[in-house]
Protein backbone atom coordinates (compact mmCIF):
# COMPACT_ATOMS: atom_id res chain seq x y z
CA UNK A 1 0.00 0.00 0.00
CA UNK A 2 1.30 3.23 -0.98
CA UNK A 3 1.93 6.33 1.84
CA UNK A 4 -0.43 8.51 -0.01
CA UNK A 5 -2.68 6.12 -0.04
CA UNK A 6 -2.38 5.90 4.17
CA UNK A 7 -1.78 9.55 4.71
CA UNK A 8 -4.41 11.43 2.45
CA UNK A 9 -8.23 10.15 4.07
CA UNK A 10 -6.47 11.54 7.34
CA UNK A 11 -5.24 14.79 5.63
CA UNK A 12 -8.90 15.38 3.44
CA UNK A 13 -10.41 13.57 6.37
CA UNK A 14 -9.60 15.95 9.34
CA UNK A 15 -10.11 19.08 6.67
CA UNK A 16 -13.88 17.83 6.00
CA UNK A 17 -14.38 17.60 9.27
CA UNK A 18 -13.20 21.31 10.32
CA UNK A 19 -15.47 22.55 7.09
CA UNK A 20 -18.26 20.84 8.10
CA UNK A 21 -17.84 21.68 12.21
CA UNK A 22 -17.64 25.08 11.03
CA UNK A 23 -20.98 25.53 8.78
CA UNK A 24 -22.23 23.42 11.59
CA UNK A 25 -21.23 25.81 14.29
CA UNK A 26 -21.51 28.93 11.72
CA UNK A 27 -24.11 31.24 13.97
CA UNK A 28 -21.24 31.31 16.99
CA UNK A 29 -18.50 32.23 14.42
CA UNK A 30 -20.28 34.72 11.93
CA UNK A 31 -19.56 37.97 13.62
CA UNK A 32 -16.45 36.87 15.34
CA UNK A 33 -12.89 36.92 13.08
CA UNK A 34 -12.73 33.12 12.58
CA UNK A 35 -15.69 34.04 9.80
CA UNK A 36 -12.98 34.22 7.81
CA UNK A 37 -11.68 30.66 7.94
CA UNK A 38 -15.53 29.30 7.14
CA UNK A 39 -14.05 30.80 4.17
CA UNK A 40 -10.82 29.20 4.43
CA UNK A 41 -11.47 25.49 4.71
CA UNK A 42 -14.32 26.21 1.32
CA UNK A 43 -12.10 27.33 -0.51
CA UNK A 44 -9.61 24.57 0.38
CA UNK A 45 -12.02 22.11 -0.01
CA UNK A 46 -13.58 23.22 -3.50
CA UNK A 47 -10.28 23.44 -4.97
CA UNK A 48 -9.19 20.22 -3.48
CA UNK A 49 -12.23 18.43 -5.21
CA UNK A 50 -11.68 20.30 -8.54
CA UNK A 51 -7.74 19.12 -8.40
CA UNK A 52 -8.79 15.56 -7.23
CA UNK A 53 -10.90 15.44 -10.58
CA UNK A 54 -8.80 16.76 -12.98
CA UNK A 55 -5.84 14.58 -11.39
CA UNK A 56 -7.88 11.04 -11.15
CA UNK A 57 -10.28 11.23 -14.17
CA UNK A 58 -8.53 13.65 -16.32
CA UNK A 59 -5.15 12.00 -15.56
CA UNK A 60 -4.18 15.77 -15.73
CA UNK A 61 -1.00 16.56 -13.99
CA UNK A 62 -2.00 20.38 -14.01
CA UNK A 63 -0.67 22.24 -10.38
CA UNK A 64 -2.46 25.39 -10.96
CA UNK A 65 -4.56 24.31 -7.92
CA UNK A 66 -1.78 24.81 -5.30
CA UNK A 67 -1.09 27.65 -6.35
CA UNK A 68 -4.25 29.09 -6.29
CA UNK A 69 -4.75 27.40 -2.72
CA UNK A 70 -2.17 29.05 -1.44
CA UNK A 71 -2.88 32.34 -2.82
CA UNK A 72 -5.92 32.56 -1.88
CA UNK A 73 -6.28 30.94 1.47
CA UNK A 74 -3.27 32.56 2.27
CA UNK A 75 -4.58 35.99 1.52
CA UNK A 76 -7.66 34.81 3.51
CA UNK A 77 -5.36 33.72 6.57
CA UNK A 78 -3.62 37.34 6.17
CA UNK A 79 -7.01 39.17 6.57
CA UNK A 80 -7.97 36.50 9.70
CA UNK A 81 -4.72 38.21 11.21
CA UNK A 82 -5.40 41.65 10.60
CA UNK A 83 -9.20 40.76 12.34
CA UNK A 84 -7.06 40.64 15.71
CA UNK A 85 -3.99 42.82 15.19
CA UNK A 86 -5.85 45.68 13.39
CA UNK A 87 -2.08 46.79 11.57
CA UNK A 88 -3.02 47.70 8.22
CA UNK A 89 0.20 48.12 7.34
CA UNK A 90 1.36 44.96 7.89
CA UNK A 91 -2.22 43.75 6.24
CA UNK A 92 -0.74 45.74 3.48
CA UNK A 93 2.52 44.67 3.31
CA UNK A 94 1.63 40.76 3.29
CA UNK A 95 -0.79 41.02 0.72
CA UNK A 96 1.63 42.71 -1.34
CA UNK A 97 4.64 40.89 -0.77
CA UNK A 98 2.43 37.72 -1.47
CA UNK A 99 1.08 39.17 -4.67
CA UNK A 100 4.38 40.43 -5.73
CA UNK A 101 6.19 37.25 -4.73
CA UNK A 102 3.64 35.53 -7.31
CA UNK A 103 4.52 38.07 -10.32
CA UNK A 104 8.36 37.18 -9.77
CA UNK A 105 7.77 33.43 -9.49
CA UNK A 106 5.80 33.61 -12.59
CA UNK A 107 8.52 34.80 -14.92
CA UNK A 108 10.74 31.56 -13.60
CA UNK A 109 8.17 29.04 -13.74
CA UNK A 110 4.12 27.89 -15.24
CA UNK A 111 1.60 28.99 -13.02
CA UNK A 112 -0.13 25.84 -14.74
CA UNK A 113 1.93 23.13 -14.19
CA UNK A 114 4.37 24.37 -11.40
CA UNK A 115 4.04 25.18 -7.96
CA UNK A 116 5.53 28.06 -6.75
CA UNK A 117 7.72 27.56 -4.59
CA UNK A 118 9.02 30.79 -3.71
CA UNK A 119 6.08 32.59 -3.42
CA UNK A 120 4.86 29.99 -0.87
CA UNK A 121 8.21 30.58 0.92
CA UNK A 122 7.24 33.94 1.03
CA UNK A 123 4.29 33.88 2.39
CA UNK A 124 5.04 31.38 4.88
CA UNK A 125 7.79 34.06 6.04
CA UNK A 126 4.70 36.43 5.91
CA UNK A 127 2.50 34.68 8.27
CA UNK A 128 5.19 33.90 10.51
CA UNK A 129 5.58 37.10 10.94
CA UNK A 130 1.80 37.79 11.69
CA UNK A 131 1.79 34.78 14.00
CA UNK A 132 4.17 36.29 16.48
CA UNK A 133 3.01 39.95 15.63
CA UNK A 134 -0.33 38.17 17.27
CA UNK A 135 1.79 36.32 20.42
CA UNK A 136 3.18 39.65 21.00
CA UNK A 137 0.20 41.66 21.08
CA UNK A 138 -1.59 38.87 23.49
CA UNK A 139 1.50 38.54 25.79
CA UNK A 140 0.65 42.70 26.00
CA UNK A 141 -2.46 42.56 27.15
CA UNK A 142 -4.32 41.20 30.06
CA UNK A 143 -6.09 38.78 28.08
CA UNK A 144 -3.21 37.00 28.73
CA UNK A 145 -4.73 36.01 31.60
CA UNK A 146 -7.23 33.30 29.77
CA UNK A 147 -5.08 32.85 27.22
CA UNK A 148 -5.90 29.02 26.57
CA UNK A 149 -9.38 29.91 26.03
CA UNK A 150 -9.09 32.01 23.32
CA UNK A 151 -9.59 30.50 19.86
CA UNK A 152 -6.63 32.59 17.56
CA UNK A 153 -4.39 31.31 20.22
CA UNK A 154 -4.76 27.70 19.27
CA UNK A 155 -5.32 28.40 15.50
CA UNK A 156 -2.09 30.19 15.74
CA UNK A 157 0.01 27.84 16.91
CA UNK A 158 -1.40 25.46 13.80
CA UNK A 159 -0.68 27.81 11.48
CA UNK A 160 3.28 28.70 12.76
CA UNK A 161 3.81 24.94 13.05
CA UNK A 162 1.91 24.55 9.45
CA UNK A 163 4.01 27.65 7.92
CA UNK A 164 7.20 26.71 10.01
CA UNK A 165 7.53 22.87 8.73
CA UNK A 166 6.57 24.25 4.57
CA UNK A 167 9.58 26.64 5.12
CA UNK A 168 12.32 24.43 7.10
CA UNK A 169 10.97 21.54 5.65
CA UNK A 170 9.51 21.97 2.06
CA UNK A 171 12.23 24.71 1.04
CA UNK A 172 15.29 24.71 2.87
CA UNK A 173 15.43 21.17 2.98
CA UNK A 174 13.74 19.93 0.17
CA UNK A 175 16.35 18.27 -1.97
CA UNK A 176 16.83 15.64 1.14
CA UNK A 177 12.79 14.86 1.93
CA UNK A 178 11.53 14.91 -1.83
CA UNK A 179 14.62 11.87 -1.54
CA UNK A 180 12.56 9.84 0.13
CA UNK A 181 8.65 10.25 -0.50
CA UNK A 182 7.13 8.85 2.27
CA UNK A 183 8.46 11.36 4.85
CA UNK A 184 7.27 13.93 2.41
CA UNK A 185 3.94 12.71 2.41
CA UNK A 186 3.83 11.92 6.58
CA UNK A 187 4.99 15.15 7.02
CA UNK A 188 2.54 17.02 4.98
CA UNK A 189 0.14 15.01 6.57
CA UNK A 190 0.82 15.54 10.55
CA UNK A 191 1.07 19.09 9.65
CA UNK A 192 -2.15 19.40 8.16
CA UNK A 193 -4.09 17.56 10.45
CA UNK A 194 -2.85 19.77 13.24
CA UNK A 195 -3.56 23.22 11.31
CA UNK A 196 -7.29 21.49 10.72
CA UNK A 197 -7.44 20.77 14.28
CA UNK A 198 -6.52 23.88 15.70
CA UNK A 199 -9.18 25.33 13.37
CA UNK A 200 -11.72 22.79 14.86
CA UNK A 201 -10.37 23.18 18.24
CA UNK A 202 -10.77 27.40 18.06
CA UNK A 203 -14.37 26.84 16.26
CA UNK A 204 -15.07 24.50 19.80
CA UNK A 205 -13.73 27.49 21.80
CA UNK A 206 -15.99 30.34 20.12
CA UNK A 207 -19.02 27.67 20.62
CA UNK A 208 -17.87 27.67 24.48
CA UNK A 209 -17.49 30.66 25.16
CA UNK A 210 -20.67 31.59 23.22
CA UNK B 1 25.91 8.12 6.73
CA UNK B 2 23.56 8.10 3.74
CA UNK B 3 20.90 9.86 2.83
CA UNK B 4 17.89 8.42 4.45
CA UNK B 5 19.80 8.80 7.80
CA UNK B 6 20.49 12.42 7.00
CA UNK B 7 16.94 12.74 6.46
CA UNK B 8 15.58 11.30 8.91
CA UNK B 9 18.52 13.18 11.51
CA UNK B 10 17.58 16.24 10.28
CA UNK B 11 13.43 15.54 10.88
CA UNK B 12 14.57 14.56 14.43
CA UNK B 13 16.28 17.68 15.12
CA UNK B 14 12.54 19.39 12.99
CA UNK B 15 10.11 17.59 15.47
CA UNK B 16 12.53 18.44 18.43
CA UNK B 17 12.82 22.29 17.47
CA UNK B 18 8.85 22.53 16.99
CA UNK B 19 8.48 20.47 20.49
CA UNK B 20 11.35 22.96 22.21
CA UNK B 21 9.48 25.46 20.41
CA UNK B 22 5.73 24.87 21.63
CA UNK B 23 7.79 24.67 25.25
CA UNK B 24 8.85 27.71 25.26
CA UNK B 25 5.73 29.05 23.93
CA UNK B 26 3.67 27.57 26.84
CA UNK B 27 6.52 29.06 29.51
CA UNK B 28 6.71 32.55 27.88
CA UNK B 29 2.63 32.92 28.08
CA UNK B 30 2.62 31.33 31.71
CA UNK B 31 5.27 33.65 32.97
CA UNK B 32 3.28 36.58 31.63
CA UNK B 33 0.11 35.33 33.28
CA UNK B 34 1.18 35.13 36.23
CA UNK B 35 3.30 38.12 36.27
CA UNK B 36 -0.05 40.02 35.48
CA UNK B 37 -2.07 38.09 38.21
CA UNK B 38 0.64 39.11 40.58
CA UNK B 39 0.34 42.36 39.63
CA UNK B 40 -3.65 42.74 40.12
CA UNK B 41 -3.10 41.10 43.13
CA UNK B 42 0.08 43.71 44.31
CA UNK B 43 -3.08 46.37 42.82
CA UNK B 44 -5.81 45.36 44.88
CA UNK B 45 -3.46 44.92 47.24
CA UNK B 46 -2.46 48.57 46.85
CA UNK B 47 -5.83 49.56 46.83
CA UNK B 48 -7.43 47.71 49.63
CA UNK B 49 -4.56 49.25 51.59
CA UNK B 50 -5.55 53.07 50.63
CA UNK B 51 -8.72 52.18 51.56
CA UNK B 52 -8.02 51.28 54.94
CA UNK B 53 -5.78 54.24 55.44
CA UNK B 54 -8.44 56.34 54.25
CA UNK B 55 -10.81 54.76 56.76
CA UNK B 56 -8.30 55.04 59.38
CA UNK B 57 -8.04 58.30 58.71
CA UNK B 58 -11.01 59.34 58.66
CA UNK B 59 -12.30 56.91 62.02
CA UNK B 60 -8.66 58.75 63.32
CA UNK B 61 -10.73 62.37 63.05
CA UNK B 62 -13.78 61.43 64.90
CA UNK B 63 -13.41 63.59 67.60
CA UNK B 64 -16.38 63.76 69.84
CA UNK B 65 -18.38 66.86 68.85
CA UNK B 66 -19.46 67.00 72.49
CA UNK B 67 -15.76 66.70 73.88
CA UNK B 68 -15.63 70.10 71.68
CA UNK B 69 -18.94 71.75 72.46
CA UNK B 70 -18.56 70.76 76.56
CA UNK B 71 -14.97 72.57 76.50
CA UNK B 72 -16.08 75.43 74.89
CA UNK B 73 -19.07 75.74 77.24
CA UNK B 74 -16.91 75.41 80.30
CA UNK B 75 -14.25 78.27 78.98
CA UNK B 76 -17.32 80.45 78.82
CA UNK B 77 -18.60 79.29 81.81
CA UNK B 78 -15.22 80.30 83.73
CA UNK B 79 -15.06 83.93 81.20
CA UNK B 80 -19.00 84.64 82.58
CA UNK B 81 -17.80 83.78 86.34
CA UNK B 82 -14.95 86.87 85.44
CA UNK B 83 -12.03 83.68 86.53
CA UNK B 84 -9.71 85.07 83.73
CA UNK B 85 -6.97 82.79 85.00
CA UNK B 86 -8.59 79.58 85.01
CA UNK B 87 -10.64 80.21 81.59
CA UNK B 88 -7.22 81.44 80.02
CA UNK B 89 -5.28 78.01 81.35
CA UNK B 90 -8.22 75.91 79.47
CA UNK B 91 -8.08 77.95 76.59
CA UNK B 92 -4.05 77.62 76.30
CA UNK B 93 -5.02 73.74 77.34
CA UNK B 94 -7.62 73.02 75.19
CA UNK B 95 -6.05 74.72 72.02
CA UNK B 96 -3.04 72.96 72.78
CA UNK B 97 -4.74 69.65 72.55
CA UNK B 98 -6.68 70.55 69.12
CA UNK B 99 -3.34 71.13 67.41
CA UNK B 100 -2.04 68.04 68.38
CA UNK B 101 -5.52 66.27 67.51
CA UNK B 102 -5.03 67.76 64.19
CA UNK B 103 -1.24 66.84 64.17
CA UNK B 104 -2.08 63.54 65.20
CA UNK B 105 -5.01 63.06 62.94
CA UNK B 106 -2.11 63.36 59.55
CA UNK B 107 -0.08 60.43 61.65
CA UNK B 108 -0.77 56.95 60.97
CA UNK B 109 1.58 55.77 64.54
CA UNK B 110 2.95 57.72 67.44
CA UNK B 111 4.89 56.85 70.32
CA UNK B 112 3.74 55.40 72.97
CA UNK B 113 5.32 58.72 75.27
CA UNK B 114 2.98 61.14 72.42
CA UNK B 115 0.04 59.47 73.24
CA UNK B 116 0.66 59.37 77.02
CA UNK B 117 1.18 63.20 76.99
CA UNK B 118 -1.76 63.49 74.24
CA UNK B 119 -4.38 61.79 76.80
CA UNK B 120 -2.75 63.71 79.87
CA UNK B 121 -4.07 67.28 77.83
CA UNK B 122 -7.23 65.20 77.19
CA UNK B 123 -7.61 64.49 80.77
CA UNK B 124 -6.51 68.01 82.49
CA UNK B 125 -8.87 69.37 80.65
CA UNK B 126 -11.70 67.23 81.66
CA UNK B 127 -10.21 67.53 85.38
CA UNK B 128 -10.91 71.08 84.63
CA UNK B 129 -14.66 71.12 82.85
CA UNK B 130 -15.63 68.96 86.06
CA UNK B 131 -13.86 71.24 88.50
CA UNK B 132 -11.95 68.57 89.79
CA UNK B 133 -14.43 65.86 90.35
CA UNK B 134 -12.05 63.73 88.07
CA UNK B 135 -9.15 62.63 89.26
CA UNK B 136 -6.56 60.65 87.15
CA UNK B 137 -3.42 58.04 87.48
CA UNK B 138 -1.36 57.17 84.56
CA UNK B 139 1.01 54.29 85.76
CA UNK B 140 4.13 53.33 83.26
CA UNK B 141 5.63 50.12 83.67
CA UNK B 142 9.57 50.80 84.09
CA UNK B 143 10.37 48.42 81.76
CA UNK B 144 8.36 49.59 79.13
CA UNK B 145 10.46 51.69 76.80
CA UNK B 146 7.75 54.68 76.27
CA UNK B 147 9.72 56.44 73.26
CA UNK B 148 10.63 53.26 71.47
CA UNK B 149 7.51 51.64 71.34
CA UNK B 150 4.93 53.13 68.90
CA UNK B 151 0.84 53.15 69.05
CA UNK B 152 -2.11 53.71 66.53
CA UNK B 153 -2.61 57.20 66.96
CA UNK B 154 -5.45 58.15 69.71
CA UNK B 155 -6.00 54.77 70.40
CA UNK B 156 -6.62 55.54 74.28
CA UNK B 157 -8.31 59.36 74.06
CA UNK B 158 -12.05 57.71 73.09
CA UNK B 159 -11.45 54.88 75.84
CA UNK B 160 -11.14 57.54 78.47
CA UNK B 161 -13.79 59.43 76.60
CA UNK B 162 -15.96 57.10 77.08
CA UNK B 163 -15.06 56.52 80.83
CA UNK B 164 -15.35 60.32 81.70
CA UNK B 165 -18.58 60.78 79.80
CA UNK B 166 -20.21 57.85 80.51
CA UNK B 167 -18.86 56.22 83.66
CA UNK B 168 -18.10 59.21 85.48
CA UNK B 169 -20.24 61.86 85.14
CA UNK B 170 -23.39 59.45 85.99
CA UNK B 171 -21.73 59.36 89.41
CA UNK B 172 -22.48 61.32 92.19
CA UNK B 173 -19.34 61.66 94.08
CA UNK B 174 -16.13 62.41 92.57
CA UNK B 175 -14.22 59.86 90.37
CA UNK B 176 -10.76 58.35 89.31
CA UNK B 177 -9.54 57.03 86.13
CA UNK B 178 -6.76 54.63 86.19
CA UNK B 179 -4.59 54.22 82.85
CA UNK B 180 -1.87 51.62 83.48
CA UNK B 181 0.83 50.39 81.01
CA UNK B 182 2.29 47.31 80.98
CA UNK B 183 5.29 45.19 79.06
CA UNK B 184 4.09 42.13 78.36
CA UNK B 185 6.81 39.31 77.40
CA UNK B 186 6.03 39.15 73.83
CA UNK B 187 8.58 41.57 71.55
CA UNK B 188 6.70 44.74 70.84
CA UNK B 189 3.70 44.18 72.77
CA UNK B 190 2.51 45.75 75.58
CA UNK B 191 -0.86 46.24 77.73
CA UNK B 192 -3.12 48.89 78.50
CA UNK B 193 -5.51 48.73 81.09
CA UNK B 194 -8.01 51.86 81.53
CA UNK B 195 -9.76 51.12 84.83
CA UNK B 196 -13.07 53.90 86.44
CA UNK B 197 -15.06 53.81 89.19
CA UNK B 198 -17.72 54.82 87.25
CA UNK B 199 -21.24 53.38 87.32
CA UNK B 200 -19.90 50.60 85.37
CA UNK B 201 -20.96 49.57 81.96
CA UNK B 202 -24.15 47.32 82.98
CA UNK B 203 -25.61 50.91 84.11
CA UNK B 204 -24.51 53.15 81.64
CA UNK B 205 -26.16 50.43 78.97
CA UNK B 206 -29.68 50.71 80.90
CA UNK B 207 -29.20 54.68 81.39
CA UNK B 208 -28.69 54.94 77.90
CA UNK B 209 -31.85 52.48 77.26
CA UNK B 210 -33.79 55.41 78.67
CA UNK B 211 -32.52 58.24 77.68
CA UNK B 212 -32.59 56.87 74.30
CA UNK B 213 -28.83 57.44 74.18
CA UNK B 214 -26.53 56.10 71.51
CA UNK B 215 -23.26 57.70 71.91
CA UNK B 216 -21.52 55.00 74.16
CA UNK B 217 -22.58 52.41 71.29
CA UNK B 218 -21.24 54.78 68.59
CA UNK B 219 -18.36 55.32 69.87
CA UNK B 220 -17.75 51.76 70.77
CA UNK B 221 -18.63 51.01 67.17
CA UNK B 222 -16.06 53.30 65.86
CA UNK B 223 -13.14 51.84 68.52
CA UNK B 224 -14.09 48.23 67.21
CA UNK B 225 -14.17 49.36 63.65
CA UNK B 226 -10.78 51.41 63.93
CA UNK B 227 -9.46 47.70 66.01
CA UNK B 228 -10.80 45.69 62.90
CA UNK B 229 -9.06 47.45 60.23
CA UNK B 230 -5.45 47.89 62.40
CA UNK B 231 -5.61 43.93 62.69
CA UNK B 232 -6.46 43.11 59.07
CA UNK B 233 -3.87 45.56 58.06
CA UNK B 234 -1.40 42.66 59.26
CA UNK B 235 0.77 45.69 61.03
CA UNK B 236 -0.72 45.21 64.67
CA UNK B 237 -2.32 42.63 66.11
CA UNK B 238 -4.54 44.08 69.01
CA UNK B 239 -6.77 42.27 71.38
CA UNK B 240 -9.46 44.39 72.93
CA UNK B 241 -11.88 43.61 76.06
CA UNK B 242 -13.90 45.77 78.27
CA UNK B 243 -15.81 44.75 81.06
CA UNK B 244 -17.99 45.98 84.16
CA UNK B 245 -15.76 45.91 87.58
CA UNK B 246 -18.82 44.49 89.21
CA UNK B 247 -19.43 41.32 87.00
CA UNK B 248 -15.89 40.45 87.66
CA UNK B 249 -16.00 41.60 91.55
CA UNK B 250 -13.16 44.28 90.89
CA UNK B 251 -15.71 47.19 92.59
CA UNK B 252 -17.63 49.28 90.49
CA UNK B 253 -16.77 51.04 87.29
CA UNK B 254 -15.73 49.70 83.59
CA UNK B 255 -12.23 47.97 82.94
CA UNK B 256 -11.09 48.41 79.44
CA UNK B 257 -8.33 45.75 78.26
CA UNK B 258 -5.85 46.45 75.22
CA UNK B 259 -3.30 44.16 74.57
CA UNK B 260 -1.21 45.90 71.32
CA UNK B 261 1.70 44.26 69.41
CA UNK B 262 3.30 46.02 66.49
CA UNK B 263 3.79 43.40 63.71
CA UNK B 264 5.58 45.99 61.17
CA UNK B 265 8.50 45.81 63.77
CA UNK B 266 8.96 42.59 64.35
Amino acid sequence: MDIIQITQPFLYGSMMIAFLYAIINWRYIKNKPEKWLVLFLMVTVIIEIIANYYKRIELSNLLVFSNLVIIITNTILFLWFYEYLKNKLLLIISISLAAISFIINSYFQDFLYHIFYYANFAISIMLIVNVFAYFNKLLKTSDVLHYKKIPAFWISIGVIIYQLNLVLVFFLLRDLVTLNRNIYYTIITIVSVLLYGSIWYGIKLNKING
Amino acid sequence: MDDLAITYLFLFILIMLVILGMIFLFITFNNRKNQLLQQQLEDQLAAQKKQYESELNALRSQLNPHFVHNSLNAIQYYIQRNEVEISEDYLTKFSKLMRLFFDYSRTKTITLKEEIAFIKKYLEIEKLRFEDKISYHINIDKSLDTTDLNIPTMMIQPMLENAVNHGIFHKTSSGTIEVDLKKTELDNQYQIIIKDDGIGINKTKKHNKKTTGTATAHSSAVIAERLDILNDSGEWSISYSIKDRSDIGNGTGTIVQLTIQNLSDL
